[in-house]
């Protein structure tokens, strides 16, 4: 069985993570996609 | 525009999160709900004002940058909605920091995954349709989703207390009409009032919040056999809560501490060791019958880790005669009760369950136990 510094262990690292990379991801994502956007629409162009 | 966000964001959620964790290990829930909202409050204020900012400072920004042509105006149309996803995200921010400090990590990790998830479904879907301001909506939907996931920790927690607060009142109020019940049950030619005697904290009324000092009282309250027995049920444990605060007035409990005793003075201001502690009069005794004692001991381990433990049980000396003793120990949402008693008390105990039945609460029996406490035959050898 698993002690619980083990089991909290990882769900608190990925908590942890994201928490401070949640609004980067969301940044990043945004920019791919804007770059898709304008990179579509200057083809189209 | 992502270091303002970040900036304000982080300033608060970070601070206010490692206070109010500091305060929930204090054992001051109290204060650290008060912090909680101060921060909630700020942190709505903090976004309108960084929205603000955003919106007041964009046009400098671009000018500045040397921002033109048909960036600018994909710029622009980004920008409508940054203002209101800047507040967004500081308000999501610190709702998920403080989720984070109370343990509940699977609601942060699902509010991640709607906020990203969202974020890119949405703008992908919408960017056809809106163009670059769908990018922005799909950014803002994303943290909307986020913050509704964030409510779902609060109903989640929620359910701990459910029948003490559907009948307005608190659990040792609530235990105490239970038992009540179950006494008038055991004894139905019974004519004069159940007393029950509630545990109290008088550090705060004694100006002494700090103190790790024992600062416990009593207060001796009728449950029943009062001209309160004819109101209805919910009524009465809203009746008996406020009897109970009433009495808890800082000015009656130390009118009461400085003309009746010097125990509690001496208490605060001299150091003792246990020798000293055990030869004082540790109590006022008090003569009276059909009273049984109640220790709400409350939930101690309210912390990440509460789930972890199997049980909590507090045992002690139980009082002499034929009085009942309850400890009673909030754990994981449930009560958990220790009947302590001098005498036998089957009866009682099922008069209890079939009360507990009545009530539709569910519950699970323990078998009874015999056992001597080691304190006290460790105490008699010290003294």
């Amino acid at each position: 069985m698993k002690g619980f510094c083990e089991k909290k262990f990882s769900s608190m690292l990925i908590s942890g993570t994201f928490t401070k990379a949640v609004m980067y991801l969301m940044l990043l994502s945004d920019s791919i996609i804007a770059g898709h956007f304008i990179g579509s629409a200057h083809r189209r162009n | 525009m992502t270091a303002i966000v970040t900036f304000f964001g982080d300033l608060l959620s970070t601070g206010v999160g490692i206070v109010f964790t500091r305060e929930i290990g204090a054992m001051r829930k109290d204060r650290a709900n008060e912090i909680y909202g101060q921060g909630l409050i700020l942190s709505v204020g903090i976004g309108l004002l960084s929205a603000f900012m955003i919106f007041a400072l964009q046009n400098v920004y671009f000018s500045v940058a040397g921002i033109t042509g048909d960036i600018l105006k994909h710029a622009l149309e980004y920008y409508r909605l940054v203002p209101i996803n800047a507040f967004l995200t500081i308000v999501i921010f610190y709702l998920e920091q403080m989720i984070y400090s109370d343990g509940d990590e699977l609601c942060n990790n699902i509010c991640y995954g709607f906020q990203i998830g969202g974020n890119i479904i949405f703008s992908v879907i919408l960017t056809r349709f809106l163009g670059m301001t769908g990018i922005i909506l799909g950014s803002v939907i994303g943290n909307s989703l986020g913050i509704l996931t964030c409510f779902w920790h609060y109903f989640r927690k929620e359910n701990t207390l459910r029948f003490v607060k559907a009948n307005g009142t608190s659990p040792s109020i609530m235990l105490s009409m239970l038992v009540d019940e179950a006494i008038r049950r055991q004894h139905p030619d019974i004519n004069a009032p159940v007393v029950s005697n509630i545990p109290i904290s008088i550090r705060r009324q004694l100006g002494c919040e700090e103190t790790f000092k024992n600062c416990s009282s009593r207060i001796q309250m009728s449950i029943s056999g009062t001209p309160m027995d004819a109101l209805p049920f919910d009524q009465r444990a809203v009746q008996l809560r406020s009897m109970l605060k009433q009495q808890m007035n800082p000015d009656i409990i130390r009118t009461i501490n400085n003309a009746a005793s010097q125990m509690y003075r001496a208490r605060m201001e001299q150091a003792t060791d246990f020798r000293e502690e055990v030869s004082k009069p540790a109590r006022f005794t008090t003569q009276s019958h059909d009273t049984f004692y109640l220790d709400y001991i409350g939930s101690m381990h309210k912390t990440a880790y509460a789930d972890q433990m199997t049980d909590i049980r507090f045992l002690c000396q139980p009082a002499a005669g034929n009085t009942l003793h309850l400890n009673v120990i909030e754990h994981c949402g449930e009560f958990r009760v220790d009947f302590l008693a001098m005498y036998e008390i089957p009866g009682i105990i099922e008069s209890l369950e079939q009360v507990l039945r009545d009530h539709s609460l569910t519950f699970k029996s323990i078998p009874m136990q015999h056992f001597t406490l080691p304190m006290a035959a460790w105490r008699e050898d010290f003294i």
